[in-house]
């Protein structure tokens, strides 16, 4: 399993004053879903545009570590290149294009490809295939279709760049249980059929852990636990913190104690 | 009857001219989502360079050639030193730097060539077409027929290039969201200046038409405020709009001065000229109370 984007201790500084990631390392081996988990402000979204660089529209700046996609540093390229390259992110929140047509909205994806009208035509009837939903409404602008139809359109149009790496940050964002199973069976299905890695920002762990591989937890900046995801599933601080189970199972609120169990990775 | 319809005939023609400025307008808007303040300056530069290389005794076509080249010029130099440092922040913010821009452009055109009120010549006279004269009795310049043909053709390329294009579509996704538009690989630094150039080309147009009929001067900047009604009236975002808004301003302004100044004259006595000025600007208001994003501009979507 050799590391084919590798994110070595990188520091993310916003703003030049807001250090936001404290030296992250993580690896996304060829071919697996690896799953970035961890609260609010822990720099999960930070992490995956700090790969897609995305962060300079924010003003914000990898200042120390390095970041390598097939052997090759990747921290300098615009995202133009990197779409390219084939690394895409699709973005918390989804971002359709709101006044384009769900069909329109997949076509600007192929925007960096060089392509024939006919090849083009052929990678839309595969997202088709892929998302049978958006084919039945391919004509109605983006603004109007549902959050889960939106989510799908915003992977269905990374999809369009053929990428080979898909940077997916929080597809479970507002939506109801049963869409991001939908969502994620369809990431599981692109990771084994069309052999696409993803890198898979989640607050979701639950969910999250039962399709990665790999996982990481983000805390404050920084990678506090990293393990298989059957060994993250079972151990006992992520199921106190993150899933909230303990050593009995599910707890009842009735049972809840005033102190809280120490997170062993503060050391 | 007949007096009527060459007032309209008139005010449409004029109208169409009107177009032309809100035309670079909505071009801007569709592709940055901000409002460009200096369109109005950017008419008066391109008009300025078109009469300055003519000066330089270069002739009409090279001229129109050179000015485009300093038009496109202006437009990656705007991208690079404005719009770059720009990305992702407010429209206002975006729109205060167009206004910054336009008193730099305002400043730098009389540098470079001069602020003497000069004529411009391109050939095309400004007469009544002596067909339409003799056979309807009716004053129809031949100058604002082809003004008319040329915003129609314009227009008609422009808004094929937008719905059909690969480059006209990315535009739109810049507009409707410039992080998602990076994320997908759209080098908004590209579209910018393509728009800002494609911009510049609209106010080279402009700026010939307008320049040739009441000379070179800096009141061609004013020409702008007359596109903003147009735009209330057509939408932002909408490249027809801008012309189906251009007619209905033009028209509606020119009927308006000669036919309600009687009336109002009649009920409160005194003199009620010069409507048309104003006209425009209340017909914007009123549709701004009705319907907001114009007759083809973009609903706003909000998901609740």
């Amino acid at each position: 399993m050799s590391a084919y984007l590798s994110i070595n201790n990188i520091e993310v500084i916003y703003d030049h004053v807001i250090l936001v990631l404290k030296g992250v390392s993580l690896e996304l081996p060829k071919g697996r879903i690896v799953a970035l988990l961890g609260a609010n402000g822990a720099g999960k979204t930070t992490t995956l545009k700090a790969i897609s660089n995305l962060l300079r529209a924010e003003r914000g700046e990898v200042t120390k570590g390095s970041i390598e996609f097939e052997g090759k540093r990747v921290d300098q390229l615009t995202p133009n290149d990197l779409v390219r390259g084939g690394i895409i992110q699709v973005m918390e929140g989804r971002h359709c294009f709101a006044h384009l047509t769900v069909e329109e909205n997949l076509l600007t994806g192929a925007y960096t490809r060089k392509q024939s009208r006919s090849e083009l035509k052929q990678n839309l009837e595969k997202v088709y295939a892929y998302f049978p939903r958006l084919k039945q409404r391919r004509g109605s602008q983006s603004g109007y279709t549902s959050g889960g139809e939106q989510q799908m359109t915003a992977i269905g149009r990374a999809l369009m760049a053929n990428p080979r790496t898909i940077l997916l940050d929080e597809p479970s964002m507002g939506l109801a249980p049963q869409i991001v199973e939908e969502i994620f069976e369809i990431v599981r299905d692109l990771n084994q059929r069309e052999k696409v890695s993803f890198l898979l920002a989640e607050q979701n762990t639950m969910v999250a852990l039962r399709y990665a591989d790999f996982g990481y937890i983000l805390e404050n900046g920084r990678v506090v636990m990293e393990g298989e995801a059957a060994e993250l599933r079972d151990n006992e601080d992520v199921k106190e913190f993150y899933l909230g189970l303990s050593s009995h199972g599910r707890k009842s609120f009735r049972d809840v104690k005033h102190y809280r169990r120490r997170k062993r990775w503060l050391a | 009857m007949q007096f009527f319809f060459e007032v309209l005939i008139g005010g449409l023609l004029s109208g169409i001219m009107y177009s032309l400025v809100a035309l670079g307008f909505v071009l801007i808007f569709k592709a940055s989502g901000v409002l460009n303040f200096a369109q109005g300056a950017m008419v008066y530069f391109a008009a300025l360079s078109v009469v300055g290389c003519m000066e330089k005794g270069a002739p009409l076509w090279l001229a129109l050639i050179l000015a485009f080249a300093i038009m496109t010029l202006l437009g990656i130099a705007t991208e690079k030193f404005v719009l770059r440092k720009m990305v992702n922040q407010t429209p206002i913010a975006l729109f205060m730097a167009t206004i910054g821009l336009s008193f730099f452009i305002e400043g730098l055109a009389p540098m470079l060539w001069g602020n003497e009120v000069r004529p411009l010549d391109i050939g095309i006279v400004d007469e009544p077409i002596p067909y339409i004269l003799d056979s309807y009795n009716m004053v129809v310049s031949s100058f604002d027929l082809f003004a008319a043909g040329v915003a129609v053709a314009l227009v008609a390329g422009l808004a094929l290039f937008f719905q059909y294009t690969r480059v006209g579509r990315a535009l739109r996704a810049v507009a409707d969201d410039h992080q998602a538009a990076l994320s997908i690989g759209i080098p908004l630094q590209h579209i910018w200046a393509l728009v800002w150039a494609v911009a510049g080309f609209v106010a080279l147009v402009a700026g010939m038409l307008w320049g040739s009929r009441n000379g070179v001067q800096y009141a061609l900047t004013f020409t702008a405020l007359k596109a903003l009604p147009v735009l209330i009236l057509g939408g932002f975002t909408s490249v027809p709009g801008a012309i189906v808004g251009g007619l209905i301003i033009g028209a509606s302004e020119k009927l308006a001065e000669i036919y309600i100044p009687p009336v109002l004259a009649e009920v409160f006595g005194g003199n009620f000229g010069g409507i048309e000025n104003w006209f425009p600007y209340v017909l914007a208001l009123l549709f701004l109370l009705v319907r907001p994003e114009g007759l083809f501009g973009e609903r706003h979507i909000d998901r609740v």
